[in-house]
């Protein structure tokens, strides 16, 4: 072939185009670069060629050559780089192969839930309190309007250290703490651990989580209580969720309250896990009773306040849907992997 | 407590559906727990069997004809039940019958035999659970009469009486709620008897109280001549609804004046109480060691336990149970009836202790009317033994105190039922509200109402008491929430919530699975872990394996362990940040401790296909817990041998000890020894360390120390010294970092043990980073310093470079 006109030049850049495309692996790479790039390549001969022509022609043509010769060159070479990091990229490779086994942790429901309880709180303005697991007789329940003859004791079923000390069985003794150490106005919340000597079954276990919270203030009232439980569920559930409040009976409130929440699965419909009432029992509540916040150091005179407190467990079970309460505490790692 | 609907109709005329009064309830604050509607379908009858056959082809049915009223002939029914006999009357379902919603009488062939309908027993009519044969019908029922007549329809509605509302546990008592709910007035259906007056009870029998505090109130009435049988069927019929099986009509009588009033009674054989004679004392007053109850169980005795006794001995635990010896028998003539108000802490304390509940106790417990009350309750008992047994009442009534209490009066200010219940309330709102529960009211200003409070509700003591009573009556969904809970923007961070979520999130994050568990152990395996600890124990534990508080958090973390081994859950990864307990010797509580546990067992990676398995082992646990440590800036850990050994590690196993500015954090850290991990059934190799967070979840996160980064490059030497066995490579690095200021890090990379070395020897390699803040060291910076590394190890620690 002779390369002495342009047209000649430009048929030569399609071959090589259609070449380069079709290189598959190194050795086809090294056949191109030889024909087009090498010392006795393609391109080399056409400057040979070129003394057959006019000044004039020789001038343009040689240009062309020459800029065709670049021009491969540098898609060659840029190729090659692109393809050097990767080994000239491997047909077989597969990224569905599983990935370096890294294990996975996992952070467990109820201390999820719990959290989630207590951010909602603390960001209502609850300051956060604890106190210990075995607690004094008198603050479980004497300072709690629970004398020692007092049938109300029957409601939890009591696990004793000594004649002065048990497992806590509720929270609700760490407001007693808390009145004692603090003035009013007091908010806090009292996450913890408590004990009922209760048998084991898929709905009750001897041990469980308990969030409590108290504010003491002048003025504080049930309709205060009443928009702060409203605006926690709505936080926690849905926000157009609403609550239903019934009377019942704490030692350690009057007036004491439950309170029932919309069921967040149904939206009060009424369904499986509502038991088809379209309400889920989820919070006790009151209003602090005077000797409460007598034993607490605080003249009922001139204060008063709202207590309320709910179950880490009870809540989980239903916000997860899961029956049997001694999952959590089995560990089961297939379980806990799921939250 | 199941109430009847139709047992309340009695007190109140009220037309509402059951449902409804249920619903009345729950708002009142008595949660009900179900309702049983009890309605006979139309198409049972009165019917009376005429014969009973055997069915030809099969022995455990039979064929019987049965009279259906209607003047035809009999209709042949073939029937299961083994109690059916000639002449019995009967509940017939006829042909055409729903009896279920899903169950509806057919003409059948039953083994080859026709049957027009079914005989009925009590489970098929949804009277009662007992499926024990055909219920039987009094004789006096009409044949071919519907059922429904002589039952109409009622239901048991089930409730939930909370410790407060003892005034509630009768029918009386929520026959009061519904009153006041629905405004309808409460009837008094009080029966009085017919006094014999030639007899007296004054004369028959005297009563004598030692304690008055003890027994505020006794009262008694005698009826004689009384003849002992069964009770009419409409008060078995409401016992056994209300739960309880009928006994006698004299113990039924008691039984239904329990229901009906609250109050509980006991019926004494009159004749069998010596001297004629009750007297009320102690049993250390008696002198009485123990008692025999009348289920027969003899009981111990306390000092301080209340009794009733005759002339010559206890005759009753009073309040809780009656003793054998003079009960109602069948032989009784005369019935002395007790009617009384025992103390509550009294009569409680003795039923706890003995673990004996019987309805009596639980309604003394929680408070019985001690006015009109006890007062209803003993003249409807007489009546009805007058009415139901044929007896004769003596005139009289024993009452050791008609007022044994004071009128209850308390201050109720409107003005602050306003202020805590959230909304405005005024006295003229109050006081119909109040009434209508029986609770009188005198206007002394706007502001002040003098409240009278029946002495049958023992729950109100207080003026807070009574503006529950006034929030209970407006109804608590009908006070509007506040708009803007009284919230404080400016709060203190919990630090020990900001740092246990740090410390979670990153034991997270290298792939550890949180785990809660029982903080409740058994002795044996609290033995096992930590031999020497004082445990507190659990005076009523559940079971054995929850007998103490755990004393370190291993005995839950291999619990764990086995638990998922068990199951086939492989390379486990585990921690709990949980609660320790020790005796307090300051105090009765314990000294709680927050540790962190991690447990590692099985492989930190398993083999896959690009690499192969890494075994867990204890530098994994230890990197797990230096990359923890900076994570949660706890300062930099120190791990060194053990001083002693550790009963829960084998021989591999260190100490932890982490100083940072607020606290030192101690620990250790092991490989589980092989006689631990045998008895929780674990067989394989198990990592486990512990540190004691306490003080430093509570301590704020310090401020890092910023250190400029180097200008100039480092200079690295690498040395290998083949040295003694038990040279610690702490010890060599702090020899080496010591030779020179130049030398900024000395890290172990190498350690060899083998055939080319002395025995008890080792080969350690060490890199060595030179830095200079001035200027790019050269190899002449750093020779002098190289020399005497080298020098230093063979002088100070016997370790030479290996060639």
């Amino acid at each position: 072939m002779q390369y002495n006109t342009l047209e000649s030049i430009d048929a030569l850049r399609a071959a090589a185009a259609a070449e380069f495309q079709a290189i598959v692996g190194d050795a086809d790479a090294e056949n191109f670069r030889v024909k087009y790039l090498g010392k006795k390549g393609v391109l080399r001969e056409i400057m040979k060629t070129l003394g057959n022509v006019s000044p004039e022609e020789r001038k343009t043509l040689g240009a062309a050559a020459n800029a065709l010769r670049e021009e491969i060159e540098s898609r060659f070479n840029d190729a090659r780089e692109q393809s050097k990091g990767d080994g000239g990229g491997d047909p077989g490779f597969d990224p569905a192969l599983p990935g370096f086994p890294f294990p996975s942790g996992s952070l467990h429901p109820l201390a999820q839930i719990r959290n989630h309880i207590v951010e909602i709180l603390a960001s209502m303005g609850f300051s956060i309190a604890y106190g210990p697991e075995v607690e004094s007789d008198y603050n479980n329940f004497e300072a709690l309007n629970m004398p020692p003859l007092h049938p109300a004791r029957d409601m939890q079923d009591t696990f004793y250290i000594n004649e002065k000390a048990v497992l806590r069985t509720h929270t609700s003794p760490v407001q007693i703490r808390v009145m004692k150490e603090q003035k009013p106005p007091i908010r806090a919340i009292m996450p913890g651990r408590v004990y009922r000597n209760e048998e084991v079954s898929a709905r009750s276990y001897c041990m469980f989580y308990q969030v409590e919270g108290l504010f003491v203030d002048k003025n504080v009232s049930f309709a205060d209580l009443k928009g702060t439980l409203l605006a926690f569920s709505r936080r926690f559930f849905d926000e157009n969720t609403k609550i239903k409040i019934r009377p019942s009976f704490f030692p350690f409130t009057e007036p004491s309250v439950e309170v029932d929440v919309e069921c967040f699965l149904c939206k009060g419909k009424g369904c499986g896990i509502c038991k088809h009432s379209g309400w889920l029992e989820i919070l006790g509540a009151g209003m602090v009773h005077p000797s409460v916040l007598k034993s607490g150091g605080i003249d009922p005179e001139i204060y008063s306040g709202f207590a309320f407190g709910m179950g880490v467990e009870r809540i989980a079970l239903l916000k997860y849907g899961i029956d049997d309460i001694r999952l959590f505490y089995e560990n089961d790692v297939r379980f806990l992997k799921q939250f | 407590m199941k109430i009847l609907y139709s047992w309340l109709k009695d007190f109140i005329d009220i037309n509402a559906p059951a449902a409804e009064v249920a619903s009345a309830l729950t708002s009142a604050g008595i949660e009900v727990a179900s309702i049983t509607e009890i309605s006979i379908p139309d198409g049972v009858k009165v019917a009376r069997v005429v014969s009973r056959d055997p069915h030809p082809g099969a022995d455990k049915l039979s064929l019987c004809q049965v009279d259906d009223g209607s003047g035809g002939e009999p209709l042949q029914i073939v029937c299961g039940a083994p109690n059916v006999t000639a002449g019995m009357t009967v509940a017939l379902a006829v042909v055409g019958t729903q009896i279920a919603p899903d169950f509806k009488i057919g003409k059948a062939k039953i083994r080859g035999v026709e049957s027009f309908g079914m005989l009925c027993s009590e489970k098929e009519l949804g009277l009662s659970d007992s499926h024990e044969g055909i219920m039987p019908l009094p004789h006096d029922y009409k044949i071919g009469t519907p059922l429904s007549e002589y039952m109409p329809y009622d239901a048991v509605i089930e409730i939930e009486i909370t410790p407060n509302r003892g005034d509630c546990l009768s029918v009386l008592g929520v026959a009061r709620e519904v009153s006041a709910r629905f405004g309808l007035p409460l009837k008094d259906i009080t029966k009085k008897p017919r006094e014999n007056a030639d007899d007296s009870v004054t004369s028959a029998i005297s009563v004598d109280v030692e304690n008055a505090g003890r027994c505020p109130r006794y009262m008694g009435r005698l009826v004689r001549g009384v003849t002992v049988g069964a009770s009419p069927e409409w008060m078995q019929r409401r016992l056994k609804l209300a739960g309880l099986r009928p006994i006698n009509n004299i113990v039924d009588i008691t039984n239904y004046v329990l229901i009906q009033y609250g109050q509980p009674m006991h019926a004494f054989d009159y004749n069998a109480i010596e001297d004629r004679k009750i007297a009320i004392k102690t049993a250390s007053s008696m002198g009485a060691g123990q008692f025999t109850t009348l289920d027969g169980v003899e009981r111990k005795l306390a000092g301080d336990d209340l009794l009733i006794c005759d002339g010559k001995r206890p005759v009753a635990l009073a309040g809780v149970m009656g003793g054998a010896g003079s009960e109602i028998t069948e032989a009784t003539k005369d019935v002395f009836l007790e009617c009384a108000f025992f103390e509550q802490g009294g009569v409680r304390k003795t039923s706890k202790r003995l673990a004996l509940s019987t309805d009596s106790s639980y309604r003394f417990e929680r408070g019985v009317d001690p006015a009109q009350g006890l007062e209803n309750a003993l003249e409807t008992a007489a009546a009805l033994l007058q009415e139901l047994a044929g007896g004769s009442v003596a005139a009289g009534v024993i009452d050791t105190r008609p007022n044994p209490f004071a009128d209850k009066v308390l201050a109720l200010h409107p003005s602050r039922a306003s202020r805590l219940l959230g909304l405005e309330f005024t006295a003229d709102g109050i006081i119909p509200s109040l009434n209508s529960l029986g609770i009188n009211t005198l206007r002394e200003s706007d502001d002040v109402l003098r409240c009278t409070v029946p002495l049958f509700r023992h729950d109100i003591t207080e003026e807070a008491d009574l503006i529950e009573e006034v929030g209970r009556q407006y109804g608590y969904d009908n006070i509007p929430a506040a708009d803007s809970a009284r919230v404080e923007l400016v709060r203190q961070p919990s630090t020990a919530e900001i740092n246990r979520d740090m410390a979670r999130h990153a034991l997270c994050y290298f792939g550890l699975n949180e785990i809660i568990t029982n903080s409740m152990v058994s002795e044996p395996r609290r033995k096992l872990v930590t031999p020497d600890a004082e445990p507190v124990k659990i005076m009523n534990p559940l079971n054995p394996d929850m007998a103490e508080m755990r004393t370190s958090m291993a005995v839950s973390l291999l619990e764990t362990a086995a638990y998922n081994l068990n199951r086939k859950n492989r390379d486990n990864r585990l921690f709990e940040i949980g609660k320790v307990f020790r005796p307090d010797p300051k105090s009765e509580l314990a000294d709680e401790r927050d540790i962190l546990a991690v447990l590692i067992e099985g492989a930190c990676f398993p083999q896959s296909w690009g690499n192969q398995e890494l075994p867990n082992d204890f530098f994994v646990l230890k990197g797990i817990l230096e990359a923890f440590a900076a994570n949660c800036a706890l300062g930099t850990p120190v791990f060194s041998r053990m001083e002693s050994s550790v009963p829960l590690y084998g021989p591999e196993c260190a100490s932890i000890t982490i100083k940072n500015a607020q606290t030192d954090i101690r620990g250790t850290i092991g490989r589980v020894s092989d006689k631990i991990c045998k008895a929780f059934g674990i067989k394989t190799a198990v990592y486990y360390a512990e540190l004691d967070l306490t003080a430093w979840l509570s301590a704020p996160k310090p401020l890092p120390v910023y250190t400029p980064l180097p200008k100039f490059p480092a200079l690295e030497r690498d040395y290998c010294f083949v040295m003694p066995e038990t040279l610690s490579s702490a010890a060599v690095t702090k020899e080496i970092e010591s030779v020179s200021p130049l030398i900024a890090k000395v890290r172990p990379f190498d350690v060899y043990r083998g055939e080319k070395l002395e025995a008890g020897t080792k080969s350690v390699a060490f890199s060595v980073e030179f830095r200079s803040p001035d200027k790019t060291l050269s190899d002449e910076d750093v020779a002098d310093a190289c020399t005497k590394i080298i020098a230093a190890m063979e002088k100070e620690h016997g370790a030479v470079l290996r060639k």
